[in-house]
């Protein structure tokens, strides 16, 4: 008996070290199932490295595929088949893959400096006036008969040092930094940021399209994906010595209309606009109040204290808040011109 | 759409050398509407602004 023991032990022992030998225990499933996924900075570029950072873990395992990369508008991407295949694989190879150029991993900011221009044709030809006007560099070239052409440019500011947290835009079909984005439809159509079919990458501007989509069990993980700078060449590590920099930190910024987001804010946001606020107090309908909702949510907390406005919810905001809100069309603002 | 100004080199915006077929050459901020309709014509204008609101 003894000896039929000692002959287990010792099996179990060299299956251990066989399957440690093996690596079984590193298998890449291991990694994807973490529940916090760290994608190394694999984009680089003269000015430093933008690095990747996911707060959810991988929850679907398809290989990736270049080619399952849509190419056309928003008809190639059906609802509920969408770019949980670019995390599918493993995130590092997704961006070697593409290495900056393609539309899943790009560098949106820093459209002006060469290399971190995501379009390979606009980067090889030296497009980026384009994308420093605003203006897709198919719509330059697309201009057939075009009388001038751009022989040379002076931007003193060469490439960006520091990057913007780059969001989806309808040039761009980035998902990245997407708690950051203020472009919702503040008419009440799409009342909040988790409402709002944004993760359709190329959806178009019509929600009544995109409705349908608007359950998606993956934009959980799409809208935990934050890239930011994290190294520049001259100032060094962007993390060092408590610095903010990164997408780690990113991540844990709330989002604050105007502060921190990309886009400018709607013009009813602004300080000591006469167009602003005051301008939907005639408004009437329910899209209207679900707008008024949103603004009250999403705006920062000291807008509210500087105007001497409790926040509320509910009917209150609708009815009223907006209303003395409207009066105080200078917050944020010391003090408005007359 | 029209030229008003703004569209003008300054120091601290890219500016950008444009040459058109003519033989000119403009250095601007801003192409304006050229970037859309690719004529000489329309550079540096801009929509104007609307003063009352």
């Amino acid at each position: 008996m003894n000896r039929h023991r000692a002959l287990l032990v010792v099996a179990g022992l060299l299956l251990s070290a066989f399957t440690r030998a093996a690596g079984v225990d590193k298998l890449p499933t291991r990694q994807l199932d973490a529940p916090t996924t760290y994608v190394p900075g694999n984009i680089s570029d003269p000015s430093g490295t933008l690095e990747t950072f996911s707060q959810t873990r991988l929850i679907s395992r398809v290989p990736f595929s270049p080619r399952s990369e849509p190419t056309a508008g928003p008809a190639a991407v059906p609802c509920g088949r969408r770019r949980v295949e670019y995390f599918s694989g493993r995130p590092a190879t997704a961006i070697s893959i593409h290495a900056g150029n393609g539309s899943v991993f790009r560098a949106l900011d820093g459209a002006n400096c060469p290399s971190a221009t995501s379009l390979p044709r606009s980067r090889n030809h030296g497009i980026q006036p384009a994308a420093e006007f605003r203006a897709h560099p198919d719509v330059v070239a697309g201009a057939a008969n075009a009388e001038f052409s751009i022989i040379s440019i002076d931007d003193p500011y060469q490439c960006p040092k520091l990057r913007r947290p780059s969001q989806r835009s309808t040039a761009s079909a980035s998902f990245h930094n997407l708690k950051f984005i203020n472009g919702i439809m503040w008419d009440g159509r799409e009342p909040d940021l988790k409402t709002r079919p944004w993760m359709q990458p190329w959806s178009t501007p019509s929600p009544r399209l995109r409705h349908g989509c608007a359950a998606d069990p993956d934009r959980s993980l799409e809208s935990s994906v934050f890239t930011a700078q994290s190294v520049d060449t001259q100032a060094g590590d962007l993390t060092a010595q408590g610095a903010t920099g990164g997408p780690v930190a990113l991540s844990a910024q709330a989002f604050s209309p105007g502060i921190n987001s990309g886009a400018a804010l709607p013009l009813m946001f602004l300080p000591c606009t006469p167009l602003g606020l005051r301008h939907w107090r005639k408004r009437r309908g329910a899209a209207v109040h679900r707008a008024r909702r949103v603004v009250v949510q999403y705006l920062p907390h000291g807008h509210f204290r500087r105007a001497r406005i409790q926040r509320r919810s509910g009917r209150d905001v609708d009815r009223g808040h907006l209303l003395d809100l409207s009066r105080h069309p200078n917050v944020g603002a010391t003090r408005c011109p007359r | 759409m029209m030229d008003i100004g703004t569209s003008s080199p300054q120091p601290n915006l890219p500016s950008y050398v444009i040459h058109c077929n003519d033989g000119t050459q403009i250095a601007t901020s801003d192409p304006g509407r050229a970037m859309v309709t690719g004529k000489c014509a329309d550079l540096n204008k801009v929509k104007v602004p609307g003063l009352r609101v």
